[in-house]
């Protein structure tokens, strides 16, 4: 049985990883004790493909992402070529650091940005892809509490439901899902994402889910615990 | 380190792990969170090439490709496209002669995005992909492109090839 059961992963294993880009880890924590963090890229196509990265500073004004290039952050090599079948790292680290306690963020984004591609068939339409990750440093640790407040926001469509969480600490919070339980008393995951950096606050507007019975409530998921808040009809 | 003792020490982290965050938030409607939570991972993604083969001269072609990414285990990952209209071409690609459109719509999305929406516009309103990483390429989160070529009849008649770039971001 074990057996067998190894072949069978072993299978599935080639088959989804064949003609991959893979990137580990997916987000970047940097801090005093962790200076430089290594981004490993990995090529399991079978051509080259040449990298380019691009630095951002990312800040969420009045609920809105904000981008801007910056070169407070340093990441070697900025510009480089990937061979079928291997591993190239990237070492991300800030220019200067401070003693600020607030989390600062950034995006690391490492660009695809390969012209020649000789397997390509007549007719053929090739994908590539763009790596967009997050980078987070946080100074030192804080003597501030996390907080932050979820609350429904107000919507014109009454078809639509407006939640708002106003992250006040000292680092990003992460909203991993929104869950209710629908019409079959099953529990439905909405896929709703997002990230609120520091002193940030985020407003995320979803049609209004049809819950089951007398059960109108969501939970929403984030990386400080799940809440459970009441649906307004 | 017994495996018993092993045990008992992951059941120990688990209790402490469910009851804080159990109690993390007190009262329904709003609430103040406290502890925090660390995820890093793993991501990789696979695109299969979209082959028109030869393209039609009186009708549309259509034809398909299917997304895949696998992610550890709880990664959020959001795929859209990086803009512009997706166009074939052909030659040097300069004039309406050398191109040939092929609009891109999402067919299925396994994990989230809109069945049927343009994906043609970085960001657009439901024209993306997302979903929550399983640790596996599950079902789940396959997805599947559906690119439709346009009439090629008023083309210059050559080998055509397209590339798009995609943004996969986390």
């Amino acid at each position: 049985m074990k057996f067998f059961s190894l072949i069978f992963l072993s299978i599935i294993i080639s088959t989804t990883n064949s003609n991959a880009v893979s990137i580990t880890p997916t987000t970047v924590f940097l801090s005093p004790s962790s200076k430089v963090v290594t981004v490993s890229y990995t090529n399991d196509t079978d051509q080259d493909i040449n990298l380019q990265v691009k630095t951002l500073i990312w800040s969420q004004i009045e609920g809105k992402n904000t981008y801007k290039e910056t070169n407070e952050l340093i990441v070697s090599p900025a510009i480089t070529k990937v061979l079928p079948g291997k591993i190239q790292n990237f070492r991300v680290t800030l220019r200067q650091t401070d003693i600020a306690t607030t989390e600062k963020s950034y995006r690391l984004i490492i660009e695809d940005i390969t012209t020649d591609l000789p397997n390509q068939k007549p007719g053929e339409v090739t994908f590539k892809f763009n790596q967009d990750l997050g980078v987070f440093y946080l100074p030192k640790k804080s003597a501030i509490k996390d907080a932050g407040k979820i609350n429904l926001c107000k919507t014109t469509d009454p078809k639509f439901i407006c939640l708002r969480i106003n992250n006040e600490g000292e680092k990003h919070v992460l909203l991993k899902n929104i869950l209710y339980l629908n019409a079959d008393n099953k529990m439905q995951k909405m896929n709703i994402f997002g990230t609120i950096l520091a002193k940030s606050f985020q407003e995320f507007v979803f049609i209004t889910p049809v819950t089951s019975g007398s059960n109108k409530t969501i939970d929403v998921e984030t990386s400080f615990g799940t809440i459970t808040l009441p649906l307004k009809n | 380190m017994t495996i018993k003792n092993l045990k008992s020490s992951l059941l120990i982290c688990s209790a402490l792990l469910l009851s804080s965050t159990n109690n993390t938030f007190a009262a329904a409607g709003s609430a103040t969170m406290l502890a925090s939570g660390t995820a890093v991972g793993t991501c990789s993604v696979t695109a299969s090439a979209m082959a028109f083969g030869n393209l039609n001269y009186g009708s549309a072609k259509t034809t398909t490709s299917i997304i895949t990414p696998s992610c550890t285990l709880g990664i959020n990952y959001t795929v859209t496209n990086a803009g512009g209209d997706p166009t074939l071409t052909t030659g040097n690609g300069v004039g309406a002669a050398n191109q040939i459109l092929f609009p891109i719509t999402i067919t299925s999305s396994g994990s989230g995005g809109s069945a049927g929406a343009a994906f043609t516009l970085l960001n657009a309103a439901n024209g993306y992909i997302s979903g929550i990483g399983t640790g596996s390429a599950s079902s789940s989160g396959l997805s599947t492109l559906t690119g439709t070529a346009v009439d090629a009849s008023s083309k210059t008649i050559g080998d055509y090839t397209a590339t798009v770039t995609l943004t996969i971001t986390y």
